[in-house]
């Protein structure tokens, strides 16, 4: 792939990077690294890329490898579970904005993906299955699964 | 409750995409981006180090909310304390750095006030005072002139460090971006050394973006020379942490001004895939002098071992007699000692000694043998591997020593198995960019975990 052509289509996808990585750390810098470091590893990569057609996929990949990889050097290895004993949920409407934040950042891995590509990446069912390569189906019960999770978490019904 | 609702209300957050992510600066940015280049500075410490590394932090008047949390989450043992004649500009810089005011209170502070004019605009670099010891170099810099009109941000970046007392420079560079920079407004900015150097060339390139037209580049450089180091008290520890059967040689603390550097073997080699301690220091009577929560380490090897130094911002103890190494935790893998060797060329496995005949089938996928594909690997080049596979064997689920590359540690699912005519075969994806002489390595590594622990290792400074 030419670089001309590998950077037209990192500028259609660029938003949607960076709204998955923001998902990741809510924050503008650290989304900022992640979305460089990915274009740069897609860069030096693009001429393993087999099929063009998978560019969108296969950048998101990648983005979505830098994201788990650098939120396991920060050490978040507390479960959902030990988050979920140790938290109590607060009425205070800012501070549930960070609440929410937290609940999501402490949820697993895979459901953490389907949130961040659902609601920041604003990705449809079909688009999500072909991104991480599972059947549709195993996407609606992550989202359902990823939601009960967070209710819980927040206090709701 | 309406969660989904709550979520995309959080989404909006990132809705506008930042003026860094403008396709200028990433192509700019990912064109001149460089390999980070190590150093190896001649010896004081007592280990010799084969590969240095140094890590930069950056703190402006307006630093960035993760740099300012990060800091402020730090128990620190007191404000900075009044009586210590400290220049105000300076104080209210490192208003959350009692390690950096200290020294500072202490006379370690060297103003210079070295100023370099830009070629290509109004602006004017100034080194204002710097400290320096044995683990790290700090500087008080700032940024003056007049930004263009149509200017929209600037960033600093390309830092790099030669060392001019060497025959062969050794380099430093940082590719990494700083963009909390203000015109007139003193920053603050420390590097972490592995090796202290007396002569030296620190260079920043500035690049101002703007609007409607090219950015303007600058680069300043200054050079240091006879750079007044104090030195640093060694202690000897070699004592044993017990991290789950595993015993873990603590062997050194290097106590600098500014910080304390704790090495320890690197325990990865023992079986186990290690991402760090949760480690904090406390004094004799339990005084906290440094905390768990954010820290800086690197890795290095000595000899065939590998070790690992963490860096602990700390005010200089030099009173203190014993110091205490607290560790509350430990992240980490295990994975299993037994290697998969795969030589592609020779289509042989060895595994436990065994010699196994391999079928390879190169630019091909999961998909083309029915199998479910490897997300991780969707449209990248790969080849697929069969391996005869028995119950003597692991699970393998993860690339050894395969370097960095992408990111891939570990995958999500262990290599399928399936069955052809009778014989077990466990199916490898490899992606064609690990280039490892046509020798792959395969290991099986557990899902990682924290484990929890209080345990103290005493430390007499005094020998």
């Amino acid at each position: 792939m030419r670089d001309e052509e590998f950077f037209d289509r990192i500028e259609k996808i660029r938003k949607r990077m960076y709204s998955i990585a923001y998902s990741y750390f809510y924050s503008e810098s650290m989304a900022v690294d992640m979305v460089d470091d990915a274009i740069y590893r897609g860069y030096l990569k693009k001429d393993t890329l087999k099929e063009e057609a998978y560019f969108e996929t296969w950048m998101t990949r990648i983005l979505l490898n830098c994201c788990a990889t650098q939120y396991k050097k920060e050490k978040r290895h507390r479960s959902f579970e030990e988050y979920i004993v140790e938290h109590e949920p607060s009425d205070q409407p800012d501070v549930r904005h960070l609440e929410l934040k937290d609940a999501v950042s402490h949820l697993p891995e895979d459901l953490r993906t389907i949130i961040s590509l659902k609601y920041f990446a604003d990705l449809t069912t079909q688009e999500i299955a072909d991104t991480l390569k599972i059947p549709m189906g195993t996407v609606g019960t992550r989202v359902r699964k990823a939601l009960d999770l967070l209710k819980t978490a927040l206090g709701g019904d | 409750m309406d969660i989904e609702k709550e979520l995309r209300n959080l989404s909006q957050e990132a809705r506008e995409l930042p003026p860094q992510l403008n396709m200028e600066r990433i192509v700019r940015k990912t064109k001149r981006r460089k390999t980070i280049h190590t150093i190896s500075f001649a010896g004081r410490s007592v280990l010799s180090v084969a590969a240095g590394l140094f890590i930069l932090l950056f703190i402006g008047v307006n630093s960035s909310v993760s740099i300012a949390r990060a800091f402020t989450e730090m128990p620190l043992i007191g404000g900075l304390s009044e009586s210590l004649v400290i220049r105000r500009d300076i104080r209210q810089v490192i208003r959350n750095r009692e390690d950096i005011g200290e020294v500072i209170g202490a006379g370690g502070l060297h103003e210079v006030s070295m100023t370099k004019e830009g070629k290509n605009s109004d602006l004017s670099f100034t080194i204002d005072s710097y400290l320096a010891d044995e683990s790290s170099f700090s500087a008080f810099v700032r940024l003056d002139g007049e930004l263009p009109s149509d200017f929209a941000y600037l960033e600093i970046t390309n830092i790099s460090i030669n060392d001019t007392d060497r025959v062969k420079p050794v380099e430093y560079y940082n590719s990494g971006m700083y963009k909390d920079i203000r015109i007139g407004e003193l920053q603050f900015m420390q590097f972490f050394w592995e090796r202290p150097s007396t002569d030296f060339v620190i260079g920043f390139d500035i690049i101002v973006y703007r609007f409607n037209s090219e950015p303007l580049e600058e680069s300043f450089n200054f050079k240091f020379e006879d750079v007044e180091i104090p030195e640093a008290k060694y202690v000897p520890i070699n004592q044993i942490f017990n991290l789950e059967g595993y015993e873990i040689l603590f062997t050194e603390m290097i106590i600098a001004q500014s910080s304390t550097k704790i090495i320890y073997e690197d325990p990865s080699i023992y079986g186990i895939d290690f991402y760090g301690f949760d480690i904090y220091l406390t004094d004799s009577d339990g005084h906290v002098l440094s905390d768990a929560t954010e820290y800086n380490s690197y890795s290095f090897m000595e000899g065939r071992k590998n070790y690992t130094c963490v860096i602990l911002p700390t005010v200089y103890y030099k009173e203190t007699e014993d110091i205490q190494i607290n560790i509350a935790g430990a992240s980490f893998s295990r994975y299993d000692e037994r290697i998969l060797s795969v030589n592609i060329r020779h289509k042989m496995a060895s595994f436990d000694g065994r010699t196994i005949p391999v079928e390879v089938y190169e630019r091909s996928t999961y998909e083309d043998f029915g199998l479910p594909a490897d997300p991780d690997l969707y449209g990248i080049e790969s080849i697929v591997i069969f391996v005869p596979y028995d119950d003597s064997m692991p699970f393998f689920n993860a690339p050894y020593e395969i370097f960095d590359d992408m990111n891939i540690y570990k995958n999500k699912y262990d290599y399928p198995i399936t069955t052809i005519d009778g014989q077990d075969y466990m199916v490898i994806q490899c992606p064609v960019y690990f280039e490892s002489n046509d020798v792959y390595h395969f290991v099986a590594i557990s899902d990682s975990k924290k484990a929890r622990y209080r345990t103290t290792i005493d430390v007499d400074i005094e020998g």
